[in-house]
């Protein structure tokens, strides 16, 4: 039997439990305390993986951030994400109320980001920035949502076609006339195809957001868009979508494309062209991609074997291409919002975003970058069909339901492509759940 | 009887620290899942809340792209079976394989075969995503070497790509299986099979009558845990198809993943959340009623 005092020491015990684990339990909504005086800060950045990979941006901010501030030390965490992977945990740090400082966001999240509170308004601190005047016009405004601007950008991105001039070659085609609209395109793969060795033509048609924005770019082109003006109804299942959704099928029944083509990587299907799996395809970079894959590549080697143009217009229709790309923002209940401006407004300024797209063979958003375009030939030599399709491309409406209405698209896509329903009712099937999706 | 009261009351306090640990690790979440569930919110913002009953439940009974009933359902227990009888037949198989007094190396062949176990479900389903390439991989390499022109389309195949989960999720968890039936053959005694050796029996009513019964048990709780398990499964599927295609592989745990963490919908999450509970209750129950009717028959 138990006297007073074990009864007593058993109490305290379970109190003392109780209270830890309450204390473990909701730890994470607890704001820290910002540092003033202790000369000690703590970043935290959200970015993804590749973004850790050279000088710019991190490295070159984090370094001009400590000469601006010699007496504060720094501790800087960082980490890296895929694409998918960054939106969530993003979200999921937010909604835990431990944002982080700097966060890098896709274009197309912006508007879910802000209708979540979740995002801090820099207009005032952009507007205050010298190299804000340099940002492209266009640029400038897809950084904002209803009014205010959200962040900079750290790149654009756009996509072109590239082309493997061995198998152009092979097939006793010109490797210097690469297809002009879809009619070449299809011709042009029928003749080089020898399946299954390798395919004339190959396009993502897996569960991705590339997926979709391929087939976006197509839409344009015959004269279509996502959605009408006042963004309140599907408008891709309109001809011009139908028939870029048509030509995509009939290549796969036709067997220039293989099936393979609704599962793994988007990137699987860039890479081919480069390991002469695929002729054709459209990527946002090319010397980039290659060099990974091909040792001691050159860029004279490279255009030797491979080529670039412009994405192939709809017969009729014109050229286009879809932007994509990254700001970097301060979310809101960032601990140190006027550091966090301060790193971004270095990292994502002139000389670090030439340095970064330079490596990384993306695209800059400064006039005075894309001015000089010789800079980047160095690393790629087809950035002037990059700056070719910069006039044709198109952004993706950055409203919050935006994830939900591409996968519907990329639902659409895979139902086509694998033969489950015709390309039309596939797209006004999508259109369908998407006007609802719109409607709520 | 005032004494009784104090030793029935001394007894709760000792065992509080462990409900209280108990109710913060799994009641308290669970209350909390439930609440969620009845509420409209959303990933980006979650502070703004709105009750809205069992709305939740009926969007994602009446959810198109994928269908709950039509697919994702079928899709979990396609997914549930196929990788049970896979596991656990395969797992009885080789215990009793390495359990025969003739095999030599019985560690090492338990080391070999605990392996996938121990592997990560990613790495592993990247490695089985390599195989089942259909240009590149690994299989349909053997199978041109083999001379087929008809190349399956593995993981881009409506009819084959749940096969080739199941296949991938058997060899991940067959390793558990394997282990769990070890130690179920070796607490029989082997004076038993001597004894039935004796009276006559073959190999085939040895099993049946001596091995069988006594590992019946552990063939149970083997069931219940791989059962829950594979319902609660989620990183290989996500890694290799991520659902697809066309929702083929869309299983209950993909579906919540994408329902809460893809499109935000954290109230609609919450609300597939309460209904895995509810299948792993029902599973769990029916074998245990299965068990104990089992039980009662042989009792008789």
């Amino acid at each position: 039997m138990l006297d007073r005092r074990m009864l007593l020491y058993t109490l305290a015990v379970s109190v003392c439990l109780v209270v830890l684990g309450s204390g473990v339990a909701f730890a994470g909504g607890e704001v820290e305390q910002p540092t003033t005086e202790a000369q000690e800060v703590t970043l935290r950045i959200f970015a993804r993986a590749y973004t850790w990979e050279q000088e710019a941006p991190w490295e070159v901010a984090k370094a001009e951030i400590q000469k601006r501030h010699p007496d504060t030390k720094f501790t800087w965490v960082e980490e890296g994400f895929g694409w998918a992977d960054l939106r969530s945990k993003f979200l999921t740090a937010a909604a835990g109320g431990n944002p982080p400082d700097v966060a890098q966001v896709d274009i197309i999240w912006v508007g879910e980001y802000v209708e979540g509170g979740l995002l801090t308004d820099l207009t005032d601190k952009l507007n205050a920035w010298e190299h804000w005047p340099d940002v492209v016009d266009s640029y400038k405004e897809a950084t904002k949502w209803k009014g205010p601007s959200y962040g900079t950008w750290l790149n654009t991105d756009v996509r072109i076609m590239c082309y493997n001039k061995k198998l152009f070659r092979n097939a006793g085609l010109n490797p210097d006339r690469p297809p002009e609209d879809w009619n070449q395109l299809y011709d042009m793969a029928n003749k080089i195809t020898s399946a299954p060795a390798y395919y004339g033509y190959g396009f993502p048609a897996m569960k991705e957001e590339e997926t979709a924005m391929r087939f976006f770019a197509m839409t344009y082109s015959g004269g279509g868009q996502i959605l009408t003006n006042d963004m309140k109804k599907a408008a891709f299942n309109s001809d011009a979508g139908v028939k870029a959704l048509e030509f995509h099928v009939k290549m796969i029944e036709d067997g220039l494309t293989p099936k393979s083509v609704v599962s793994g990587h988007y990137g699987d299907i860039d890479n081919a062209v480069f390991q002469d799996k695929f002729a054709i395809s459209y990527m946002t970079k090319t010397l980039g991609l290659a060099k990974k894959l091909i040792p001691d590549l050159t860029p004279e080697k490279f255009k030797q074997d491979f080529g670039a143009a412009l994405i192939p217009k709809a017969p009729g229709g014109e050229y286009s291409t879809m932007a994509g790309g990254y700001l970097l923002s301060v979310p809101k209940g960032a601990q140190h919002p006027d550091l966090a401006w301060e790193l971004i407004s270095i990292g994502a300024a002139p000389d670090a975003q030439y340095k970064y797209t330079s490596a990384r063979g993306y695209v800059p958003t400064f006039f005075s970058l894309m001015k000089k375009p010789e800079d980047y030939f160095s690393v790629d030599p087809f950035f002037n069909v990059i700056l070719d399709s910069l006039p044709y491309a198109h952004f993706r409406p950055g409203l919050p339901q935006y994830t939900e209405i591409s996968a519907a698209i990329q639902d659409a896509i895979q139902a086509a492509v694998l033969g489950q329903a015709s390309p039309k009712a596939a797209l006004d099937a999508a259109a369908a759940k998407v006007n609802q999706l719109l409607a709520q | 009887m005032r004494k009784q009261s104090r030793i029935i009351l001394s007894g709760y306090l000792l065992i509080l620290p462990a409900l209280s640990l108990i109710f913060l690790i799994l009641i308290y979440p669970l209350i909390q899942a439930v609440l969620l569930s009845l509420q409209e919110v959303k990933l980006a913002s979650l502070s703004r809340q709105t009750f809205v009953g069992l709305k939740n439940y009926l969007t994602v009974f009446t959810f198109v792209g994928p269908s709950f009933f039509r697919q994702v359902l079928p899709a979990t227990f396609y997914f549930v079976a196929g990788s049970i009888a896979g596991q656990l037949g395969f797992g009885l198989g080789m215990a009793l394989l390495v359990n025969q007094k003739w095999v030599r190396g019985k560690d090492i062949f338990r080391a070999i075969f605990i392996l996938p176990w121990v592997t990560s479900a990613i790495v592993m389903a990247i490695s089985w995503r390599f195989m089942y390439e259909p240009r590149l991989g690994v299989l349909n390499h053997l199978l041109v070497l083999m001379g087929a022109t008809n190349l399956p389309g593995w993981l881009n195949d409506l009819n084959l790509v749940m096969p080739c989960l199941i296949i991938a999720n058997v060899w991940h968890g067959t390793a558990f299986s394997f282990t769990l039936q070890t130690a179920g053959l070796q607490s029989i005694p082997y004076e038993l099979y001597e004894a039935a050796t004796v009276d006559g029996a073959a190999a085939g009513q040895r099993f049946r009558y001596v091995t069988l019964p006594l590992v019946r048990p552990f063939i149970m709780i083997n069931l219940v845990l791989i059962s829950m398990y594979t319902v609660n499964f989620f990183d290989l599927i996500y890694a290799m198809t991520n659902g697809g295609p066309l929702y083929r592989t869309e299983v209950i745990a993909v579906f919540l993943y994408h329902q809460a963490f893809e499109y935000g919908h954290m109230g609609r999450g919450a609300a597939v959340a309460v209904l895995i509970l509810i299948i792993n209750l029902l599973l769990t129950l029916l074998y245990m009623r299965l068990n104990r009717e089992r039980v009662a028959e042989q009792k008789r």
